[in-house]
Order: structure tokens, then C-alpha cells, then sequence
């Protein structure tokens, strides 16, 4: 009887370490990087604990690296937004502006959603990058590349598509999502996380990925 | 979880609008060009070009080999190789400058008589010119226009031919509309006209002219094909041994080229 006891109360630890709130805080700061908290702009530093609702901002100069815990990272690139929505047992964080690389590793049954503009990304352990484009249209472009593992991308109008590893798409201005394929450019990406293994900022420049009919002269 | 079908139906409504907009455009131009071509019976000539400009961001190397067929008049033909390199001032300004060593082109002092006293084209398909070149090109987006992706070019070109000093400035303005496929260039269509200017020679003040239309279809980035059709008139003048000429040739010419774009 005590064993069953001692077992259920296990299982309710275990259980209630799961739905706790996930323990996010700044791994690696450089350049400028501020939190927007409530109504206040704190400046990042190493160990900083976050908390859901607070907004990250780096500079042009800025890189943070969130640690989830033991659930994973995420690399906030310069001149990026992104805001800690949820931290409970489902993780959920919108890129406002700029790129982030999200790596996640043990979810423990809980879930990460990235929300950018119109598109979410679903996963329960992978590694990605998600940037904003150009905008074209009415919308910026986002795209999404996979390193490892299978996400989930749907759009608010109900498109949806798997991109797994090795591919990539784009949303088009929020509204369509091209095909995922093998895109030549995220060979270079850095995927690097850890600064005692190297650099960790990605120079890549999407703009480059965009031709300019400007540029088309061939005589 | 994979459901293309509603982002398949967004771009297939695209792709549908780009494909009645694509044939309205071509029949456009073949409408304006037709009956310039068809009103002179001009004589048809064919050319072949491989282009080489390596993508170097802001400054693109530039290598050309082009030949022209002798046509039905019985012209032994054109061949030129380019060299130089375009440099991207501002997003709508370029310039270039090259050099371009040709055989086979035909000047007023080339128009002489043979031993029966006939005027006939002299043999200068083994004769090497120098010539220098000079370009500043500005372009404009026309994204005001149905399809967005059209631009507006004014390519100015000085030449000085070493061989014989002639100096010559062709102005080109023409528009092109490319049609894009998930961000991608999927193909181009352009209307132009291109003015030849003799600067130190001839009689005429516009001593070509040239109108043409040209289809660029992107394989990829790095290879294209583009065919140009066009409608030529150049005008000849001068005097030869005391006997004075003046008169013009026509002719359509077809070519194909090859663009190679190497990664640096």
C-alpha cells in the first residue's frame, strides 16, 4: 500500500515538474540587448531570469541566447523582436522582427510554438530558423528552415505544411507557402550555440535572396 | 500533416493571371513590331552569344563571345569578343566599361567596287578592330504597373573603335517586365529601341536603328537563355574612288544566347 502511495506521489512530482512553468534566462549576451518587462526596459546580462510577456530587443550589434532549461535555446539574432508569450509547459514566442534559431531538445510532453506574423511553427524537438524577409507585397516574407527534426507550419488562413530536415520554405506576404525544398544559402547558416565552441553570430543576409529585376542586364 | 491544396489554389489563381497577362504582352509587341518588320522585305540574318558574368555583388565581371551567320545577303558575318566589367553605382544606376576586339564589321570605307565595277562589301572578316566602350545605364522600377515587375532602362553607350577613331553613342531606352514564381525570376519579356549615333562620321545623324524584343527565360540563377528578335536599319555613306554612295540596310536578325552566372 505505501509503495502504491509513494508511487502515485511520484508520478504526481514528476507530473507537476512537467506543467510547471519552464525556467527561461539570458545564456549568452553581446552588443545591446534590452527586455521590455511591463512598462520598464532592463538591460540584458548574463543569468537574467525571463519571464512570460517579456519582450527581448537586440541591437544591430545585439545576440542573446534563451535557455529553456533543459528544454532547449534559442538564439536571438540582431535587429530582432521577440516576445516570451507563454513559458507554461507550452512554450509559445513570436518573432515580431529580425531571425531567431530555436533549438529544442526535450519538451518533456509540453510543446514550443513560434508565431511569426501570420504563420505558427509547431514542434516537439528540432532545431530551426525562422527570419523575417523582404516584403514585396503587403507582408513581410518569413522563412523557415530545418535543421533537424520535422516542423509544422500553419497559416492563419489554414495552409499548412511539414518542412523536415534539410528543407526550407517561405511564406509569401503571410499568405502562401512555397513548397519546402533544399535551399542552397542555409548550408551557411550557423547553427552554433555555444560561444565556447565558436561564433555564434549568422551574418546571412536574406536580402541577398531576393533578385532584383533591377539588376537584370545581360547585354 | 501536409495540406498544400489551399496555398496550390492561391498561386494556381496566380500563375493563371501571370500566364493572360504574359500573352497579352507578347501579342502587344509582336503588334507593334510587325509591321515595321514586314514593310521593308529586309534580309535575315542569325546570332549566336555566350555570355560569362560571374555574380560578384556590386561588380560583375563581364566575358562575351558573339557571332553573327551571313544572312541572305551573303555577308561573311560578325564576330566580337568582350571583356570587361559592369559596376552597380545605386540600386538604379550602372556602368560598365569594356573592351571588344571584333572582326567582320562593315564601315562606310568598306562599301567599294570590285574589278567589274560592281560595289560590293570588302573582306574584312580577317581584319582585327579595337574598340573601347563606355556604358552608364539607369534604370527605374515600374512597380505602379499591372505585374509590378517592370523596368524602365535608358542604356547609354560610347564606343571609340581604334581601327579607324570612329566614335559612336547608342542610346537604348526599352522596358521589360519580368515574371516572378516564388520569388524567383521565371522569365522576361522587353521591348527597346536603340539609336546609334555617328559622332565624328557619316552623313546621318542616327546612322542605326534598331527595335527588338527579346524573351530571357531563367533556368536557374546561375543559367539563362534569352532570344532576341529585332528589326535593324543602318544607314551607309560616303564616297569611293570619286564615286558617292548612300543608302541603308535592312534587316531582321534572330539570336540566341547563353548566360552563365558562376558564383564568385
Amino acid at each position: 500500500m505505501h509503495r502504491k502511495i509513494g508511487a502515485m506521489l511520484l508520478f504526481l512530482l514528476i507530473l507537476l515538474g512537467t506543467l510547471s512553468a519552464v525556467q527561461a534566462s539570458i545564456d549568452f549576451v553581446d552588443g545591446r540587448v534590452d527586455i521590455r518587462r511591463g512598462g520598464s526596459i532592463l538591460a540584458a546580462d548574463f543569468g537574467m531570469d525571463l519571464v512570460a510577456g517579456d519582450v527581448i530587443i537586440t541591437g544591430e550589434d545585439g545576440l542573446a541566447i534563451i535557455s529553456l532549461a533543459d528544454r532547449g535555446s534559442i538564439k536571438v539574432q540582431p535587429d530582432t523582436t521577440l516576445s516570451l508569450n507563454s513559458l507554461d509547459s507550452d512554450v509559445e514566442v513570436e518573432l515580431q522582427s529580425g531571425a531567431v534559431f530555436s533549438r529544442l531538445e526535450r519538451l518533456n510532453g509540453g510543446s514550443y510554438r513560434l508565431r511569426a506574423g501570420t504563420a505558427f511553427a509547431g514542434v516537439r524537438g528540432t532545431e530551426f530558423y525562422t527570419a523575417y524577409g523582404k516584403t514585396i507585397e503587403d507582408l513581410p516574407d518569413v522563412w523557415l528552415c530545418v535543421n533537424e527534426g520535422v516542423v509544422d507550419v500553419s497559416l492563419q488562413n489554414g495552409a499548412a505544411v511539414s518542412v523536415a530536415a534539410g528543407e526550407g520554405i517561405n511564406i509569401l506576404s503571410g499568405r502562401d507557402i512555397t513548397p519546402p525544398q533544399f535551399f542552397a544559402w542555409t548550408r551557411d547558416l550557423n547553427w552554433n550555440m555555444d560561444p565556447s565552441a565558436g561564433e555564434v553570430l549568422d551574418d546571412t543576409d536574406l536580402e541577398t535572396l531576393y533578385n532584383d529585376p533591377l539588376d537584370f542586364d545581360y547585354d | 500533416m501536409t495540406d498544400h491544396s489551399k496555398t496550390r489554389r492561391s498561386l494556381g489563381r496566380n500563375g493563371n493571371r501571370r500566364s493572360k497577362f504574359t500573352l497579352l504582352l507578347v501579342w502587344m509587341i509582336f503588334q507593334a513590331l510587325w509591321p515595321l518588320m514586314a514593310q521593308e522585305n529586309p534580309a535575315l540574318r542569325g546570332g549566336l552569344r555566350v555570355l560569362v558574368t560571374p555574380d560578384g555583388g556590386d561588380l560583375d565581371p563581364f566575358l562575351e563571345a558573339r557571332t553573327e551567320f551571313p544572312g541572305t545577303e551573303g555577308l561573311l558575318g560578325f564576330s566580337a569578343l568582350t571583356a570587361g566589367a559592369y559596376y552597380r553605382f545605386h540600386p538604379n544606376l550602372k556602368g560598365g566599361l569594356f573592351y571588344r576586339l571584333q572582326f567582320g564589321a562593315l564601315h562606310n570605307a568598306d562599301w567599294i567596287k570590285n574589278g567589274s565595277g560592281e560595289w560590293v562589301w570588302a573582306d574584312t572578316l580577317g581584319r582585327p578592330e579595337s574598340v573601347l566602350i563606355a556604358d552608364l545605364s539607369p534604370r527605374f522600377l515600374l512597380d505602379f504597373l499591372p505585374g509590378r515587375n517592370w523596368v524602365f532602362f535608358l542604356k547609354n553607350r560610347y564606343e571609340l573603335n581604334l581601327y579607324n577613331g570612329d566614335q559612336a553613342l547608342y542610346i537604348r531606352p526599352g522596358l521589360t517586365y519580368t515574371a516572378f514564381r516564388y520569388r524567383r525570376p521565371l522569365y522576361g519579356l522587353g521591348i527597346h529601341y536603340a539609336a546609334g549615333i555617328g559622332l565624328n562620321f557619316g552623313e546621318h545623324l542616327i546612322y542605326t536603328h534598331q527595335i527588338y524584343a527579346d524573351g530571357l527565360y531563367h533556368l536557374s540563377d546561375r543559367f539563362k537563355l534569352q532570344m532576341q528578335l529585332s528589326w535593324n536599319r543602318h544607314n551607309y555613306a560616303g564616297v569611293y574612288m570619286g564615286s558617292p554612295f548612300r543608302f541603308a540596310e535592312r534587316f531582321i536578325k534572330a539570336e540566341f544566347a547563353a548566360i552563365l552566372i558562376p558564383e564568385l
